[in-house]
């Protein structure tokens, strides 16, 4: 015979061991708990005993084997299987290009290798991201502000032998935005306030690497304030910040503005603003061949000779005036054939030596050693950078039907993802992914405009194509948390520690 | 009464109890008790799988607070997909309402 409270635990027992997500189990039975206690009170004071009355409303619940069942079917671990294949034969087709494309031997160390940690982390972050994000939050935010400082303080000031943190300036700029977008959400109840206070967060993160050039983190702001602006628009429209419909209107005016006015210090100096004017300028910016607006400019006239189906094909002719610059140089300035932004005799050396170096080890490039007698497209290609044009070179390898298909594969690759960021449901979670989301889609888009000739300031990378040293591990990052927001939203929706706050 | 009606039924009444006002979850059961006269006797755990589908449509949203007792309680809220979603159950319903009386009609009234 069951003892007080003994046929309560029975029933709540029951029921927790039919959810498989064990983390859950104690949430679930506190609520059924509760109502137990409450339907108890109201039987006691209609007179029944406790005993009684505890047994009637625990009768009254029905079956705990059919309540928890149906809480297990509500409350599923959610997979994305799909999404999951085509990440890792995209990964694949990455790593393979990227060990076919070295420039090097140095890049096995520095760029493919990378993948191996990259496929852990991915796994990793997908399997346990969030619920360990939602629960250290109090002291992650702290340490990602305390990290982000530091990244940018050592990228001003050089000291010993942690000056080498500053490289990663631009992949801590990159994932500042999921932290701002978890602190919009810890005071999301304050409105137009906090959107204000992301935004003026995001401009001092974009203002920041104009104190020493940083020219080479521009995109990485730029990308910042784009994954940002987009999450706290979509963080409104679903109503996260709460409010009326004329709150709303006003929580995306104040967006607007902040946007418009962060994106105004991407030209808050002469060296970015000359950057952005080679953007969207690039055939009236190029100074060199050994200039980055050349490789543009090439590119696009490599590109418009391209057939729809089939590689380019040049004579050795055109490959050495395409090679030395000729067919660009000789109508404006001839004096620039051939020559390469080098000005002075230490720096020619320096580079012979450096291009020696990188023929005796087997590597491909001989810039200004071109011969009308072995050059090949590979030759007259943006030498090391033949990472940063993966999409333009299937297209000149192939042809245009193909760079098509390839296009539709990466389009579709960010159609789905964003198809299971739509259904997460849990607010933070939704937040969270949607700014990793965007992050990983304006990464894709600047790429993908860099490869049709227009770069901005430096390449970005392609997530899981076209990748490299740490920006692997910094995207597999964002996916396995996106990955991890979807797998956890049925269980861990509502699993938010600022409903502490709300207590009464 | 189909499973899917039944489904559709309870979900319709939980969301037009939390169109009027915040509540928890026994507090809807009561609720539901009093109005219907009794009639809408649910097993009161069954709720629960029914509020938390809703919370995952987006249709209610949850928060925790702490009663006078020092009990916990989650109220549910509607939310305003939760209303266009009452509004869907509510025309599926007449749908099945009117078919039914249709037949009942013709069978015992023709």
């Amino acid at each position: 015979m069951f003892s007080l409270a003994d046929e309560r635990k029975d029933f709540l027992d029951t029921v927790e061991e039919q959810i498989a997500y064990r983390p859950l189990r104690k949430k679930l039975s506190q609520e059924l708990e509760a109502h137990i206690l409450d339907r108890m009170e109201d039987y006691q004071e209609q007179g029944l005993p406790p005993k009684e009355a505890e047994a009637a409303a625990v009768r009254a619940m029905g079956d705990p084997v059919l309540v928890g069942t149906e809480l297990n079917a509500v409350h599923q671990l959610q997979k994305a299987p799909a999404l999951m294949v085509l990440t890792l034969v995209l990964l694949l087709t990455g790593f393979a290009a990227s060990a076919y494309m070295r420039w090097s031997p140095e890049q096995y160390a520095n760029g493919f290798l990378y993948y191996i940690p990259g496929v852990l982390v991915l796994l990793l972050v997908s399997w346990k991201g969030y619920p360990l994000v939602i629960r250290h939050m109090r002291w992650l935010l702290p340490l990602a502000g305390a990290l982000l400082l530091a990244g940018q303080i050592f990228s001003i000031r050089r000291w010993g032998v942690f000056w080498r943190i500053g490289y990663f300036r631009y992949f801590a700029l990159l994932l500042s935005g999921p932290f701002l977008i978890l602190l919009a959400y810890r005071l999301r109840r304050r409105g137009g306030k906090t959107v204000l206070m992301i935004l003026a967060l995001c401009g001092i993160c974009i203002l920041m690497p104009g104190f020493y050039g940083g020219g080479r983190d521009l995109p990485a702001c730029a990308i910042l304030l784009i994954s940002v602006t987009g999450a706290l628009a979509l963080m409104i429209h679903r109503d996260i910040f709460g409010g009326d419909i004329n709150a709303r209107g006003r929580l995306y005016g104040i967006t607007l503005a902040g946007l418009a006015l962060a994106a105004c210090l991407l030209g808050s100096t002469g060296h970015r603003r000359d950057l952005f004017q080679r953007f969207v300028d690039p055939d009236h910016n190029i100074d060199s061949t050994w200039d980055d607006t050349y490789n543009s400019a090439l590119i696009r006239r490599l590109l418009s000779e391209t057939p729809l189906a089939g590689g380019i094909e040049l004579t050795p002719q055109e490959l050495m005036d395409y090679g030395t610059g000729a067919w660009y140089f000789a109508e404006r300035d001839p004096r620039q054939i051939g020559i390469y932004g080098i000005h002075s005799e230490e720096e020619e050396q320096e580079f012979e030596a450096l291009v020696a170096r990188i023929r005796e080890s087997g590597g491909r490039p001989h810039y200004i050693y071109f011969n009308e007698s072995d050059v090949t497209l590979w030759d007259i290609l943006p030498q090391h950078y033949h990472n940063n044009y993966r999409i333009a070179i299937c297209i000149l390898l192939f042809g245009w039907l193909a760079g098509a298909v390839y296009l539709a594969v990466i389009g579709g690759f960010y159609l789905m993802m964003f198809g299971c960021i739509r259904k997460i449901q849990g607010k933070l979670a939704f937040s969270l992914a949607s700014c990793c989301g965007i992050c990983l889609l304006a990464e894709g888009v600047f790429y993908i405009l860099g490869n049709f000739g227009y770069q901005y300031a430096s390449f970005t990378n392609l997530p899981l194509i076209s990748e490299g040293r740490i920006s692997v591990i910094v995207n597999m990052t964002l996916l396995g948390f996106i990955f991890s927001a979807y797998r956890y939203d049925h269980v861990e929706a509502g699993t938010d520690p600022s409903f502490c706050q709300l207590s009464s | 009464m189909d499973k899917r009606y039944m489904a559709l039924g309870t979900s319709m009444l939980v969301l037009s109890l939390l169109k009027q006002q915040s509540m928890y979850g026994y507090q809807m059961i009561r609720e539901l008790e009093q109005r219907s006269q009794m009639v809408f006797r649910l097993q009161e755990g069954t709720l629960y799988p029914v509020l938390h589908s809703l919370e995952q449509q987006g249709a209610v949203i949850s928060m925790q607070k702490t009663a006078e007792n020092g009990r916990m309680r989650k109220y549910y809220e509607i939310t305003s997909h939760g209303k266009k979603l009452l509004q869907e159950k509510a025309e599926e319903w007449k749908i099945y309402e009117t078919a039914v009386n249709q037949v009942m009609g013709g069978v015992l009234f023709g």
